[in-house]
């Protein structure tokens, strides 16, 4: 990709044509490229140049998204009751019990997997969408690749949630010991799957469309 | 993977793709439309699940814990300890909570608080799930007044709790024994309340406890009522064994307060608002204490007591209705006089009542002072000089109000009756003085002279022959009946003792044939003795057949 960096990249778009993301047809762009709904004529599956309406569902999801954060960090996400005492921990109150008893990595992992990924994930995003709407220029090979990670890392935010699920399921201890997942998973989990939808959603051919001489808006 | 892109197709003619009319409407934005409506329920919610913050001050924190500490009331969890600081002056523990918003309302200035421990004492184990889970604050909601955020927190749990039906009295006690805050309190046995406070009284003469009795028990209180310390055991041997009074067991480890209701002809009143009943040692003595409810009236004599001492009777119509309390000797520093001030107490339950009380019982009292009730110091034994108080109505007495005194009502007093006699004796004297004592022996000198006279005279001496002649026929009756009459009494005498003679030769020949040894009677003894033996051999065979009833058929056969 950073080879193909020059202005004048062969680009389906640029020769007119369209690849079938169904069976990888290669069709020729129509010619009246309007508000249109374009078919394969081999598979029938839908087509289109961009993914559709990227930019405006990827800042739905997105908005979404952060909006549940709020909650998800502000509701306890497992009530521990420990021999009759109950206690309820936030994201953020379980990462600073494990740094007072010691265990630093184990808060490290839950603080990079549950509250750095999220908030990097959303700032990535929210910057992609930016930078495109705004036709940059700067860096996109950069910015490319900050998505890849993006797309690839933003599963593993799911591990918090695992990790309560396991342990609601296994401490059940009766009297003992019990811990309850909290309101707080429900609204993290929302957060982790909206932002991996968005991630989706957003299309990063956009990042190269600014960069094409042609200025050709692209059709969806 | 058979059409791979890099299939030269390029020189083919690419096919033109079917174009369709697009409609255009993304129902994408529905997502963080979705999240927003989230977002504010969730909001709302907070508020509304928020309630007020309160403030309790307590001694200690022992066993609190910021943010994991509850409050609960009725088990119920209705807040949280959020902040525990030191106040300013080090010497007491502010806890904050959030309440929940449900009990807002009921957090009056009343409202009690306690830290819930677990506790172990005889007769009770409470808060055993505090001991795992750490303690919680308990909370009775308050019943009336503004509700404030600030609460004085207690260390233990209340007594009785603000929404248990009954009542709570006062008993004044000697001593405690093994009396202490939360001891039962029984009534026949059955325990109806507990001791709720102990306090000294203010003099340190003797101790103040307050109870609470249960509904509906309290009812049984009335104002003769007679409390006694049921602790412990109570032995006692006497002329008729030994006897061992024993309370519950639990009483008897820890201790308790019985009471009972002396029965009576009457039904006796509730107790006064303001009663402090009298705590006994033991349930004798408070059976001994007849009358626990005692009206007190101060009295104010001005002439020796000598003879008078606590203890002594007051009485009123010969019948004793209290007794003397207390005697001292008060000196008016103005007019230079003694005073002698007695307080005694009448037991009014002493008096049975015609019907219902109409008016109310201090106003008794005043009425009988107005219609002539005096108190009046009396000898009571001429011996031993022992003297008691004595009221009486006296109808011609002046007026007199009842007055009050500085803590007693004052009775007015009429002065004693060794006084009175000097009175009496001294108006005697009086009178005697102003007899005409001359005069009346000029009177009887004159008569003695007139009598005088009259033995000289001739009369005298004919009235004396008349009784001589009167005497000589008196004894020629007398001779006549000692002629004719007494031989005749004599023989009927002779006849009646032969008579009996042969009346006592009878009964002898009865004793041979009846008296001991004698056969008539030795036969018969011999028939009882043999009527007895039958009976025995007839109770044997009914025993036997009714064990047996087919002996009747087949004989006696074996011994089987």
């Amino acid at each position: 990709m950073a080879m193909t960096r020059g202005h004048a990249a062969h680009t389906a778009a640029r020769s007119g044509l369209l690849n079938c993301h169904g069976c990888r047809l290669l069709i020729r762009r129509p010619s009246a490229a309007g508000q249109m709904h374009v078919r394969c004529p081999r598979c029938g599956t839908r087509l289109h140049l961009r993914k559709p309406n990227s930019i405006a569902r990827t800042w739905a999801f997105l908005i979404a998204a952060m909006i549940f954060y709020i909650p998800a960090n502000l509701f306890p996400v497992t009530i521990t009751t420990y021999l009759g005492s109950t206690q309820s921990d936030t994201i953020m109150s379980g990462v600073i019990f494990f740094m007072q008893t010691g265990s630093w990595g184990i808060a490290l992992i839950i603080f990079v997997a549950s509250i750095v990924v999220p908030i990097a994930k959303l700032i990535v995003l929210m910057g992609l969408l930016l930078s495109v709407q705004r036709r940059s220029h700067w860096r996109p090979a950069e910015r490319t690749r900050l998505y890849r990670i993006t797309e690839l890392v933003g599963r593993w935010s799911m591990l918090d949630v695992f990790v309560v699920t396991v342990l609601v399921a296994l401490v059940r201890l009766g009297y003992l010991t019990t811990i309850e997942a909290g309101s707080g998973v429900v609204y993290f989990a929302a957060v982790v799957v909206i932002t991996m939808i968005a991630a989706m959603t957003f299309d990063p051919r956009l990042i190269w469309d600014a960069l094409e001489k042609n200025d050709e808006s692209p059709a969806h | 993977m058979n059409h791979l892109p890099t299939e030269p197709a390029v020189d083919e003619p690419i096919p033109e793709p079917e174009v369709l009319r697009g409609k255009r409407f993304s129902i994408v934005w529905l997502i963080p439309l979705l999240a927003m409506l989230i977002g504010v329920w969730l909001v709302v919610k907070t508020i509304r699940e928020t309630g007020p913050t309160i403030t309790i001050v307590f001694k200690s924190a022992e066993g609190l814990v910021p943010g994991k500490t509850e409050i609960k009331y009725k088990d119920v969890t209705v807040g949280k300890v959020q902040r525990i600081q030191l106040s300013e002056n080090l010497s007491q523990v502010l806890v904050s909570a959030a309440m929940s918003p449900e009990v807002a309302a009921h957090l009056t200035g009343d409202t009690l608080f306690w830290i819930v421990r677990a506790r172990l004492a005889v007769g009770e184990v409470s808060g055993i799930s505090t001991l795992l889970s750490g303690a919680y604050i308990g909370m009775m909601p308050g019943r009336s007044g503004k509700v404030v955020d600030r609460f004085e927190g207690s260390e233990k749990p209340p007594a009785i709790f603000l929404d248990t039906p009954g009542r709570q009295f006062n008993l004044r006690a000697e001593q405690l024994g093994s009396l202490d805050i939360g001891s039962p309190v029984y009534y026949r046995q059955v325990k109806v309340g507990r001791v709720t406070n102990v306090n000294m009284a203010e003099d340190g003469t003797s101790l103040l406890l307050e109870i609470f009795v249960e509904a509906p028990y309290h009812r049984q209180v009335k104002r003769d009522s007679r409390f006694y310390n049921a602790s412990g055991l109570d032995m006692k041997i006497g002329a008729d064994g030994v006897r061992i009074d024993m309370p519950s067991l639990a009483s008897l480890l820890v201790g308790g307060i019985s009471f009972f209701t002396a029965e009576d002809i009457k039904t006796t009143p509730p107790p006064a608002e303001s009663q402090i009943f009298t705590l006994y040692d033991n349930r004798d003595v408070a059976n001994a204490a007849s009358y626990s409810y005692r009206e007190y009236y101060l009295l104010y004599f001005e002439e020796t007591v000598r003879g008078l001492s606590a203890g002594a009777p007051v009485d009123f119509y010969g019948i004793k209705i209290g007794e003397v309390v207390s005697i001292r000797l008060l000196f008016d520093q103005d007019t230079l006089t003694f005073r002698i001030p007695v307080l005694i107490a009448i037991e009014p339950d002493r008096i049975e009542l015609s019907g219902e009380l109409a008016i109310p019982e201090y106003e008794v009292m005043e009425k009988l002072v107005e219609k002539g009730l005096r108190a009046q110091q009396r000898t009571g034994n001429l011996l031993t000089g022992q003297s008691y108080v004595s009221l009486r109505i006296q109808s011609e007495a002046e007026p007199q109000d009842i007055r009050m005194g500085d803590v007693y009502p004052v009775l007015p007093t009429i002065p004693n009756t060794v006084e009175e006699i000097a009175a009496t004796a001294k108006r005697l004297l009086d009178r005697f003085n102003h007899l005409p004592l001359e005069e009346t022996l000029e009177d009887i000198r004159e008569a003695a002279r007139q009598v005088t006279d009259m033995t000289g005279s001739k009369a005298l001496e004919s009235a004396i022959d008349n009784i001589d002649q009167s005497f000589a026929t008196f004894k020629k009756v007398t001779s006549d009946l000692n002629d004719g009459t007494l031989p005749k009494v004599n023989r009927m005498l002779d006849q009646a003792k032969a008579s009996l003679a042969r009346g006592e030769e009878a009964l002898a020949t009865a004793n041979t044939v009846l008296g001991e040894g004698a056969p008539i009677a030795y036969n018969l003894n011999r028939l009882l003795l043999e009527l007895q033996e039958a009976a025995r051999a007839v109770e044997a065979l009914a025993d036997y057949l009714e064990r047996h009833p087919d002996a009747i058929v087949f004989g006696k056969g074996n011994q089987e």
